[in-house]
């Protein structure tokens, strides 16, 4: 283990645990005001008309109109509005919005509010869809070839649903308008992206919008998009009314109109030759992105371009789209596209195993990656994969075979419902394709503060616009700078990002903070070290902007070359028992072994692995978002029910070496990799246990006993 | 007919009186009135546990009570535990455990853990769970809850 | 605002007259206010009906405390789940039900009553309250009333309380739970492993001598508009041989299943909460208590 990996505690542990660490919902302003936004309560229709209540006396109408640039919030696609315009297009959707002293009363307005629709036809399931954002084919090698020589076809079709992330924060913001400039504070994932919406929405330019990150109480994704809107939102309230404008979402607000995870449904059609080798994969991915186009896109070549999940398939046809339908965008998500491809990836392997008789892990082990290995996009895997070291290391922590074979007579027996399942995942690191060089062009800056009183002899900044959002970056990025300084970690300082003082490197998504931005500072800190040591008294600084390395190659146009620059990898092992009476489900095992290059903090590491793996056992059984004709049937922790302390076991997690020559003393990816596996571990398990093709999640009782009765 | 009540009870140990509504939570008359924030906010439902307080002694979910529920009793949150030796030990072992991501749900759990010690200063894993099952956190995954729970057992064990 | 300074006493009636006066001048009663502070902040944000003012029944001594008088056992309105649960007075059967409610922190301040009165198919007491055939003990300007639980339940979310009347305790006989051949079972089938609201529920008791069934008594909570308990299938178990489980399962299952009317909603389904009731109840059967 490289020293750096050694755990740290947290030193924002301290204000967090007594209360005193100060989030949006805490903020107060000197004459600010509320804010309620009135969402649409019809699916689809053109807004007749708006009836609205007489104005009390200090309070402000807002809506489409308000915004002196553009009505749509710049979330890679520039399409979704703050406010709906003449037509709505999804349950949910921001129509107008009031401002003003009391809450109560601008909830009350909301609700006098009166609107006129006529209905317009609405598409509610994938299936129905006819209409897409993006419609992208990748191939490699000659599929049709294979598929005319093959000898047995298999076809078949996966599902996964709506995931809410339910980040314990609900969304926040607070925006001030005082002479040309515009400021919101808030809970966020990426400042610039919303410093950029409100640029173009307002059109100011770029010395008049400031956008500070507030404590940030969990977002997983949801904080990367739905804050624009917000902003953009609280903002416009700001403008009209001339006065701090706070919006804080209730929870059951939350939950009913911020993006989630994109539902998939995945076709693939499998030729197999014939010695029983598998040759070639026809898949086809849709998701559905909801009613604009926003961030689905990028989703969509996550998904695709991982879309034989872990395993080498020799010839690929890949077809992806983004299907519009009227439902809330979906957004991002930990593994943005990925949970979604890889489920469909590794059970279509464990049904192929089935159809082919073979041992689920036998047949999945022969076409793992290795390096050197083409990816779907015809980019090369060029560092080390370490897979078999890994089936080693979880075949001891786990004993999955014999427990597969155990379970296997028992299962074919009928007495016990026990199962367990083996899942492969690989996660790229940092931006999709040339993201990175081309939209993110990351910028970090480090400053040497000298102050004679302290041990160090000053003080280093980070001035990066990556956030603290409960995944240790306050911790991680301190480390690396610490390490590479040879300064204590005491004299590094990390503090809430600015976009008045921090450079724009880049969204705190997609994991590349460590992989990425790490790498960045850590190459700043050596220039700045060698500044400190030739001058400790005076104040120094050194920026750094990334360079992508030469050898990754990337074709836009056609989704050729390097899709990522590295690749981390898991093993997920779960193990289930289904009630045999009412299906219930309970894990009673859950293992993982990941390769993420070096630990930056083997802590810190492992309670991301933990949180990310219960998220995704969750998504896999028990997390079930419905939309019942476009409107979401569990908008609050009652219905829409998030693991509890007696859901799930404990991952039992192992960590192995394979540091990564571009990362931070050798770190990749990690923050999304454990929820990229364990679904498919989990819905191998309870199709053992089961007798059953699980195809679809989550897995609930009710659809086994459908399946069972 | 709304009218305001004046009610009052001991908070954190000192006197505390307010003019509200009869139904007012209690969440919204520590956050806007007593000014403390640390009690927090995450359903409103009764679901997440963000809010908890000992009312009365016992662990409570603020967001649940009523103004009138809360005359004469006696409610402590965690802006006044945390000036308490009990709660060192029990944040220490949070801290220590690495049970601290967002922080969002920490308070709430960090009373939870409070609570339970309490009642049973010797939890088995199972009885931590349970003592724990009315608190919501995201991140965790709980392992490491649940650990500085069995960390603050054993140190609490050790301080006697 | 008409607000005006009212004192707190006022909405903490120490009789029964004070409260019937305060629900006629329009205030409701709340006992731990877990369910009507949820209901109202929903309510508020969307326009709906808010259960407000409230006031407090719990310094009217008779809704205090949980005694016995001979072998009734009453539990005060005011009586939280978490202090039922731990009286040695509460028989196994009610504080299992009472444990698989919501949470500590929840259990702790929500009452019984409000369990009951809240008239929800799926609260948790309600299975075991019906099997133990439990009276409401209700009181308002008019005089005192004990109303059988099932009669009290008029549909889900009403009860037949007069609009001036609350509830003062729940009372039954429980030195059925207290006899040797006494045997129980309770099973919620819940939306999660903890803090969830039921899917279905099944609660039953019995006394067996020498094998024998008698007193058998069954409810299933969650799979129709109000908890169902049949006497005709109860009647057809009691005198029969444990031993003949799956026989009479065969017989009573056909009758459950014509009274089982479970709803679909965001829960869970009809036909899985029809199903699981049936064969959870065929299994209790077959297998014994
Ligand atoms: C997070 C959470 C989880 C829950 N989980 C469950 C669960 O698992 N199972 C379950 O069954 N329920 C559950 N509930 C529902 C509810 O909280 C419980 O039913 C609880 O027992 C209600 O009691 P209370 O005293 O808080 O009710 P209150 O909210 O005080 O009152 C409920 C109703 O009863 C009336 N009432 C109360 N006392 C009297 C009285 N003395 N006379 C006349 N009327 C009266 C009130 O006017 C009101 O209409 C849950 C609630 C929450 C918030
Ligand atoms: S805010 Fe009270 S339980 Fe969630
Ligand atoms: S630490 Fe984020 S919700 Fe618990």
């Amino acid at each position: 283990m490289h020293k750096i990996s050694r755990p740290v505690n947290r030193d924002d542990s301290k204000n967090k645990s007594s209360g005193s660490a100060v989030y949006i919902s805490d903020v107060i302003k000197p004459g600010m005001l509320a804010m309620a936004v009135k969402s649409a309560d019809f699916q689809h229709g053109k807004i007749n008309t708006i009836k609205k209540p007489e104005l009390p006396e200090g309070y402000f109408y807002v809506d489409g109109k308000s915004f002196t640039g553009m009505n749509r919030a710049s979330i890679v696609a520039q399409d979704w509005p703050f406010f709906a315009e003449s037509e709505v297009l999804y349950f949910g959707q921001p129509v107008c919005a009031y401002t003003g002293p009391r809450i109560e009363v601008c909830e009350k307005l909301c609700i006098q509010t009166k609107i006129e629709y006529t209905p317009l036809p609405a598409v509610s399931v994938i299936e129905d869809a006819a209409d897409f954002f993006n419609d992208y084919t990748i191939i490699k090698g000659n599929p049709d070839k294979s598929f005319k020589e093959a000898a047995q076809i298999f076809e078949n079709q996966y599902r996964t649903g709506m995931q809410e992330q339910a980040y314990m924060e609900p969304q926040g913001m607070i925006a001030e308008f005082n002479e040309g400039k515009l400021t919101v504070y808030g809970s966020m994932q990426c400042p610039y992206y919303i410093k950029n919406s409100l640029k173009n929405a307002f059109n100011l330019d770029d010395d008049n919008v400031r956008v500070i990150q507030s404590i940030t109480g969990g977002a997983f994704g949801g904080k990367e998009d739905y804050p624009s809107i917000l902003a953009g939102q609280a903002a416009a309230a700001a403008i009209v009314s001339g006065k701090p404008v706070k919006i804080v979402l209730d929870r059951r607000n939350d939950m009913s109109v911020t993006p989630k995870r994109h539902p998939s449904l995945i076709k693939i059609r499998t030729a197999v030759d014939s010695e029983g080798n598998i040759t070639a994969m026809d898949i086809d991915c849709r998701i559905d992105a909801g009613a604009y186009e926003s961030l689905s896109g990028v989703v969509l070549e996550r998904a695709i371009f991982i879309s034989t999940g872990a395993y080498n398939i020799a010839d690929v046809k890949v077809r992806g789209r983004t299907m519009k339908t009227n439902h809330i965008p979906s957004g991002a998500f930990r593994g943005f596209g990925g949970p979604q491809a890889l489920f469909a990836a590794d059970m279509n392997m464990y049904y192929l195993a089935r159809k082919l008789n073979a041992a689920p892990l036998e047949l999945k082990r022969r076409y793992l990656f290795q390096r050197g290995d083409i990816s779907v996009t015809s980019g090369i895997f060029r560092d080390d994969i370490k897979l078999e070291e890994m089936i080693s290391r979880v075949e001891e922590i786990s004993d999955y075979s014999s427990k597969w074979a155990e379970y296997e007579k028992t299962s074919q027996a009928g007495d016990k419902m026990k199962g367990i399942g083996i899942s492969f995942a690989a996660h790229g690191g940092a931006f999709t394709g040339n993201g990175e060089q081309e939209i993110i062009k990351s910028l970090v800056r480090l400053e040497w503060e000298p102050d004679k009183q302290t041990s160090a002899g000053g003080r280093l900044r980070i001035l990066v616009s990556n956030v603290e959002m409960g995944q240790g970056a306050s911790i991680t990025l301190r480390k690396i700078v610490a390490e590479e300084s040879g300064l204590p970690l005491e004299a590094i300082i990390f503090t809430n990002p600015d976009t008045d003082i921090v450079p724009d490197s880049g969204p705190t998504v997609a994991s590349r903070t460590i992989m990425i931005v790490g790498k960045l500072i850590q190459d700043a800190a050596a220039m700045l070290k060698q500044k400190i040591e030739d001058d400790i008294n005076s104040p120094s600084s050194v920026e750094k902007s990334y360079v992508h390395p030469p050898e990754f190659d990337w074709d836009e146009e056609t989704f050729t070359g390097d899709a990522y620059p590295a690749y981390s990898w898991a093993v997920n092992v779960i193990e289930v028992e289904i009630d045999p009476i009412t299906f219930e489900i309970k894990i009673t095992g859950s293992w993982a072994v990941y390769d993420v290059g070096t630990p930056i903090d083997i802590k810190i590491l492992e309670g991301q692995m933990q949180g990310g793996t219960a998220q995704s056992l969750g998504y896999s059984s028990i997390e079930k978002m419905q939309m019942i004709n476009g409107k979401p049937a569990q908008v609050s922790f009652t219905d829409y029910t998030i693991p509890t302390t007696l859901d799930f076991p404990d991952t039992e997690c192992v960590f192995i070496d394979n540091p990564y020559r571009y990362g931070p003393f050798g770190a990749k990816a990690a923050g999304e990799l454990p929820n990229e596996g364990p679904a498919a571990a989990f819905t191998a398990a309870i199709s053992q246990a089961s007798g059953r093709m699980i195809t679809e999640i989550p897995v609930t009782p009710e659809m086994l006993e459908e399946q069972l009765r | 007919m709304n009218k305001l009540i004046k009610i009052s009870f001991l908070l954190d140990g000192r006197m505390f009186s307010v003019e509200t509504k009869s139904d007012r939570r209690l969440l919204d008359i520590l956050r806007e009135d007593a000014g403390i924030t640390g009690v927090r906010e995450g359903c409103g439902e009764g679901e997440c546990g963000a809010c908890s307080i000992f009312f009365n002694g016992r662990l409570a979910n603020s967001c649940c009570i009523p103004a009138i529920a809360a005359e004469g009793a006696e409610i402590d949150t965690i802006d006044g535990f945390s000036k308490t030796e009990e709660y060192s030990i029990i944040s220490q072992a949070f801290a220590d455990a690495g049970a601290v991501q967002c922080g969002f749900c920490t308070p709430g759990f960090i009373m939870a853990s409070a609570a339970l010690l309490r009642e049973n200063p010797r939890p088995t894993d199972n009885e931590i769970k349970i003592g724990l099952s009315g608190n919501l956190c995201r991140c965790t995954g709980y392992t490491m809850i649940i650990e500085a729970v069995r960390l603050a057992s054993g140190r609490m064990a050790r301080n006697v | 605002m008409s607000d005006k300074l009212f004192s707190a006493g006022t909405l903490l009636p120490a009789t029964i007259e004070e409260a019937s006066s305060l629900i006629m001048q329009g205030f409701f009663p709340v006992g731990g206010g877990t369910d009507i502070m949820v209901r109202n902040h929903a309510m508020k944000k969307t326009g709906g009906r808010v259960k407000s003012p409230l006031f407090s029944c719990r310094r009217i001594e008779e809704t205090t405390g949980i005694h016995t008088n001979g072998n009734i056992l009453s539990i005060g309105s005011s009586c939280t789940l978490s202090s039922i649960i731990e009286s040695s007075l509460c028989p196994a059967i009610l504080a299992e039900s009472l444990l698989s409610i919501a949470s500590p922190g929840i259990r702790n301040i929500a009452t019984l009553a409000g369990n009951i009165c809240n008239a929800s198919p799926a609260a948790d007491s309600l299975p075991v309250l019906y099997i133990l055939d439990a009276m409401i003990e209700t009181a308002g300007s008019s005089g005192r009333r004990s109303i059988p639980v099932k009669e009290f339940i008029t549909a889900p979310g009403t009860t037949s309380l007069k609009d001036d009347e609350i509830v003062v305790s729940v009372s039954f006989d429980s030195s059925i739970c207290h006899d040797d051949a006494f045997r129980w079972y309770f099973r919620k089938v819940g939306t999660r492993a903890a803090n969830a609201l039921s899917k279905l529920s099944i609660a039953a008791c019995t006394l067996v001598d020498n094998g024998i069934y008698s007193n058998f008594r069954l409810a299933v909570g969650a799979c129709a508009p109000a908890v169902v308990r049949l006497s005709e299938a109860e009647d057809e178990i009691n005198g029969k041989a444990l031993d003949k489980g799956s026989e009479l399962a065969e017989r009573v299952i056909p009758v459950y299943t014509k009274a089982l009317n479970p709803i679909d909603d965001q829960r869970s389904t009809s036909d899985y909460r029809r199903n699981t009731a049936l064969k959870l109840i065929a299994n209790l059967l077959s297998e014994g208590f």
